[in-house]
């Protein structure tokens, strides 16, 4: 008998728009036919990334992809392409570029460019069901460690993969399991910080409501290596579906023998167990998230003594990100070498980042390390939105820099992010055109680290606060010579004396775009004008005489009634009332409204 | 205790000798150099929050700024910096930073002054945002008073609320703390005086968190003294053990602690003279 398997993705996007009731309509008509001589299987996956065109769905074994599934194309689906292998048109994916529509997944620019390996399983795997995971080759390197190797191979073994902390700091994640490997302390802790916070990232969130087992093998393997009985995952609160899945991995596991006493006979014994933050953004640093979990406030220490010396309650403990456990499993059941030959010299495996912003295709990207922003932002992201200009690309989420369209070209790894004044961050990145304002966007990232501040230490609280203030005036037209000098010093300030790399890292967005948009900020300073046109202050709206027809369009969207005028006649517009809210710029088909 | 590894570090190139692990704030202080603190005091953990105790140090060719006060010596010829451009820079823009948060108070005046630093009149200060709430509020956050009361004592009557620039001190619920013993310890130790302690009519006032008591009378000469009657079962809690050895004349543990300092002196210059085991 022939078999077909239906691959829904119900992650919290593709959920959003509908995609629960489609499966549920799916399963449900599916159970109602009985003439058709096919298995058929629907399965509500993990996210498979292409987010843009939620919800997705995949056939197997031809991987057809269809996208934007209503819940009602339920039945159209059975009609066409289950029974009679028809491929629906209007629910394929069309190329913005060529205007081509593509049948198969792996067509698709999108996915083209891309080296799924976090990922590559979460179109297929249901995430609440171990044995999916098993198919795939799960625990496989959980046994391959009992069976072969010490807890000195399964550290080299990491180490010699050159694998580096996926959560943005890039420290050697085997130098990081040997030194809590070589203290003598007997009880040892390991840490998965799911805490992720930046706007607009959503990839450990992604991970682990897909394929939270591989997440919980990197963390069994980790345990072993480092000779830690006990584990945490610190999971957002806001993040129901992941604490879900993953509570539910947690489960199979036990049950299977993966992880509780004598872990498949090795003598080796681990659990781990759930903390769920309370929404602070400080709280992924990983002191102030070790002193959340032990039931304090989530503030940093200095850590001039390590966490692998003393971290949760004082005991050498392991922390790491999502996806730096869920690189593990791969580096044991491949090998080092494998893993080196993926991505630079340095920076080796694959990153996750979230694309967004003014991009054609928005959405989850894996791509080796190394691979250009350019590659990035044009082949899978598919350009810029509406022919509009690149302007830069925000890397590393708020503590992140600016990077300027004609820096373009540069390779994402580690060191060659940090030198141009950016970071690898947790893997956000956001692509800004060019009807965006650079002062605006700085001012957005302060106030947002600003208020995610702890309020601990003076430079970070107090120093942030100042610098929101100074470009508060600068984007209301009371900017003043010297102000440039001052936000450089009171950054300065910050980035070397802060207590956290929340406050260390927080005057990024303002130096690389001081550094590579000095001009917008002299704009605003000393022409009071906002070359964007965004900053209300600094800009009037007015109507072009000549471009008028006197449709009357903006002057039923005003809300202040500042426009006036007869059909047929161009109208004018009363500056003393206007609020500058733009909706007369968004309505007019002419384009009669100057933005000045 | 371990004989710990002696080791020597460099101060602005003076050879200095120190213990493994030994603070390194605590070894400056020793050897008279002149670092400024005031999250600081040797009585309770450290905290490093203001970072006015910043020093630059150089460990394998690079140098970097660290707080002094939370950073333990390990590193046989480290060298510090306790006066370099770096230093001079940061103290500096801490102290503008607080002349804008607190431009009321004495002490920062005090310290500006010392360093000759001028407040930065670009800078938004409280008192501009809300004049009325913020005039009296002298406090720069530096949780000295929440230490003292958590960590030293124990008592929890008070802790950090809110983040960012809305943090604040503040009892649980913002009500007259009922954990609180009247010790006085959070106004001895805050350097701003924002913590304030006032005693009226036989009654203490605990200003910033709303907590009153009674003032005790001295179980010897009836002079009102500054304990409550909390702080003594505090006391009495505290040394249980030692309250059960010989009292001398005083036959109740309770009896002598409600004794004034003068009077206590007095009873034990007594016992001491008539060979009796001091209390």
């Amino acid at each position: 008998m022939k078999k077909k398997v239906i691959s829904i993705c119900c992650g919290t996007g593709c959920n959003a728009s509908g995609a629960g009731t489609l499966f549920s309509n799916l399963k449900k008509k599916l159970n109602n036919i009985k003439d058709i001589e096919t298995e058929i299987t629907v399965k509500n996956t993990g996210c498979h990334g292409f987010c843009e065109q939620g919800p997705v769905m995949v056939i197997k074994p031809d991987n057809i992809f269809y996208r934007q599934v209503r819940p009602e194309d339920a039945d159209t689906i059975i009609e066409k392409s289950i029974k009679r292998n028809e491929i629906i048109e209007e629910l394929l994916y069309e190329d913005p570029t060529t205007g081509k529509k593509i049948v198969k997944e792996e067509d698709i620019p999108f996915y083209q460019s891309q080296q799924r390996l976090l990922f590559g399983y979460n179109g297929d795997i249901n995430p609440r069901d171990i044995n999916d995971y098993i198919a795939t080759g799960g625990y496989e390197a959980l046994k391959k460690v009992f069976e072969n190797m010490n807890q000195e191979d399964v550290i080299k073994e990491v180490k010699d993969s050159k694998l580096r902390g996926r959560g943005g700091g890039g420290f050697p994640t085997g130098k990081k399991w040997e030194a809590a490997f070589l203290t003598e302390e007997q009880d040892k802790y390991i840490i998965c910080n799911a805490d992720e916070g930046d706007p607009g990232c959503f990839q450990d969130r992604s991970l682990i409501e897909g394929n939270p087992h591989l997440v919980l093998e990197g963390m069994i393997i980790g345990a072993y290596a480092v000779g830690a009985s006990k584990g945490y995952i610190y999971v957002r609160h806001e993040y129901p579906l992941a604490v879900n899945n993953f509570s539910h991995a947690l489960k199979q596991a036990r049950e299977y023998g993966y992880i509780g006493e004598n872990i498949l006979g090795s003598g080796f014994s681990f659990d781990v167990k759930i903390t769920r933050g309370g929404g602070a953004f400080v709280c992924g640093e990983s002191s102030a998230l070790v002193a959340s979990i032990e039931g304090k406030l989530g503030e940093p220490r200095d850590k001039y003594v390590r966490n692998t010396e003393q971290g949760l309650w004082g005991k050498p403990t392991v922390l790491n990100n999502v996806k730096t456990w869920a690189s593990v499993p791969f580096i044991i059941n491949q090998g080092a070498k494998w893993f080196t030959n993926i991505g630079t010299k340095d920076s080796t495996g694959t990153m996750v980042f979230s694309l967004t912003g003014k991009v054609n295709n928005t959405g989850l990207v894996e791509v080796p390390m190394g691979i250009s922003l350019q590659s990035l932002v044009f082949d899978i992201g598919g350009g810029i939105k509406g022919d509009k200009k690149l302007k830069a690309v925000q890397t590393g989420g708020p503590s992140g820099g600016c990077i300027p369209e004609n820096k373009i070209d540069i390779p994402l790894d580690y060191e060659k992010l940090t030198e141009i004044g950016s970071m690898m961050g947790s893997g956000g990145m956001i692509v800004m055109d060019e009807s965006t304002c650079m002062v605006d966007v700085s001012k957005y990232f302060l106030n947002f680290t600003q208020e995610e501040s702890c309020g601990k230490c003076i430079p970070c609280r107090e120093g942030g606060r100042q610098l929101v203030e100074i470009l508060n005036k600068i984007t209301q037209g009371e900017g003043k010579e010297g102000d440039l000098v001052l936000i450089k010093e009171v950054s300065k300030t910050m980035q070397r004396g802060a207590l956290c790399n929340l406050g260390r890292l927080a005057p990024n967005p303002v130096i690389t775009t001081l550094k590579y948009f000095k001009n917008e900020y002299l704009s605003h300073i000393y022409d009071k004008h906002c070359p964007a046109g965004v900053c209300k202050d600094l800009i009037s709206y007015s109507i072009i005489e000549e471009e008028c027809r006197g449709c009357q369009k903006c002057i039923k969207s005003c809300p202040v009634d500042a426009i006036s005028g007869v059909k047929k006649e161009p109208h004018s517009l009363d500056q003393e009332k206007c609020t500058k809210c733009g909706s007369c710029y968004e309505v007019c088909p002419f384009d009669a409204i100057l933005v000045k | 205790m371990q004989n710990k590894t002696t080791l020597s570090i460099y101060v602005d190139g003076k050879k200095i000798s120190a213990a493994k692990d030994d603070n390194l704030l605590d070894i400056l202080n020793k050897n008279d150099f002149k670092i400024p603190t005031l999250c600081y005091h040797k009585g309770v953990p450290s905290y490093g929050a203001c970072r006015l105790c910043s020093v630059e140090i150089k460990e394998k060719e690079k140098t970097k700024i660290i707080t002094s006060c939370t950073y333990p010596i390990r590193t046989d010829g480290l060298e510090v910096f306790t006066n370099s451009s770096e230093v001079l820079e940061i103290r500096e823009m801490i102290i503008k930073l607080l002349l804008a948060k607190t431009p009321s108070s004495e002490k920062i005046k005090e310290l500006a002054k010392t360093y000759g630093v001028e407040s930065e009149d670009r800078f938004v200060t409280d008192e501009d945002k809300d004049k009325k709430r913020n005039k009296e509020n002298l406090c720069i956050l530096c949780g000295l008073c929440v230490r003292t009361c958590n960590d030293v004592l124990n008592k929890g009557a008070i802790s950090f609320v809110n983040r960012g620039i809305d943090r604040k001190v503040a009892p649980p619920f913002e009500e007259p703390p009922k954990e609180c013993i009247g010790c006085e310890a959070c106004s001895v130790v805050c350097p701003t005086g924002q913590a304030k302690t006032k005693i009226q009519d036989s009654r203490k006032y605990i200003d910033p968190w709303g907590a009153e008591f009674d003032v005790i009378k001295c179980g010897n000469c009836e002079n009102l003294y500054f304990f409550t009657d909390q702080t003594i079962n505090e006391v009495n809690y505290k040394t249980k053990s030692e309250s059960e050895l010989n009292l001398g004349s005083v036959n109740e543990d309770s009896e002598y602690a409600r004794y004034c300092p003068k009077c206590k002196r007095k009873l034990n210059i007594k016992n001491f003279k008539d060979s009796k085991t001091l209390i």
